[in-house]
């Protein structure tokens, strides 16, 4: 799996692969809470580019959340394909971490 | 009881590897399945996801000093009714003593069970001669 980073004004985007899952859980977690050591604090995850996300890629993006509330910043998440924001619905995730049709509308609100 | 629709039989090792694989038997049934006139992507994708959530709950819980672990997954659609069962010979869990799900403590356990029990219509867990089940089933109907 590889994940693309970008930055657009103070916010890091980050963009995993086709699944984030058991197997791609780790290197995805390890990379994101790097950038929050290193200062980020505020995140965008773009899920244009992934087809699944388990429950351990939600434990990284939920782990990544909790970091972010921490030190004053917050995670959003983008780009979700239908399937799985019925699911983030359905179960409540999407309460915790707030969804965006767009790069932009994401961008736009962890700005403000 | 009607003659199943569909029936799938397959045993892997209990190695995350084989997490795609069991999910793309689930998105596959969601496709094979007639008469279903509700959202077939979402059923596809939870599907998927309620099946490797499951497997990857037998291979955490197997038992270490046991034999080489192996994970058996049945799914039978039947009268409108998809039965998926995963059973394995690991240590089990019991359904009743896990904790409500609390979304702002999810980080380390449950995170699999919760989206299992949001996804299909009921869940049970129970132990056999052969090992323990996790049991779903889902109304197609």
């Amino acid at each position: 799996m590889s994940i693309v980073t970008s930055r657009d004004g103070g916010v890091l985007i980050v963009v995993p692969g086709q699944r984030l899952d058991t197997n791609s859980a780790p290197e995805a977690e390890k990379r994101i809470a790097s950038e929050i050591e290193q200062g980020e604090t505020r995140i965008l995850v773009d899920l244009g580019l992934t087809d699944y996300v388990s429950s351990a890629g939600l434990r990284v993006l939920l782990k990544a959340t909790k970091q972010l509330k921490q030190v004053g910043g917050a995670l959003a998440l983008c780009n979700i394909n239908p399937q799985l924001q019925e699911i983030l619905d359905i179960s409540g995730f999407a309460m915790i971490m707030p969804c965006y049709a767009t790069v932009e509308e994401g961008l736009r609100s962890l700005r403000a | 009881m009607g003659i199943p629709e569909i029936e799938v039989d397959v045993v892997i090792p209990g190695q995350t590897r084989y997490l795609a694989m069991v999910g793309n038997i689930g998105e596959q049934i969601a496709s094979a399945i007639d008469r279903y006139s509700g959202d077939r992507d979402l059923l596809a994708y939870s599907l998927n996801l309620a099946l490797t959530e499951a497997v990857v709950n037998a291979i955490e819980h197997a038992d270490p000093n046991g034999p080489e672990h192996k994970v058996h997954v049945h799914i039978r659609l039947a009268d409108e009714d998809l039965r998926m069962t995963v059973c394995d010979q690991g240590h089990g869990f019991d359904l009743d003593t896990l904790p409500p799900p609390d979304l702002d403590d999810m980080l380390e356990r449950g995170r699999g069970l919760f989206l299992i029990r949001n996804l299909m219509d009921s869940v049970a867990s129970y132990r056999t001669p052969d090992g323990h089940v996790l049991e779903m089933t889902k109304s197609l109907g």
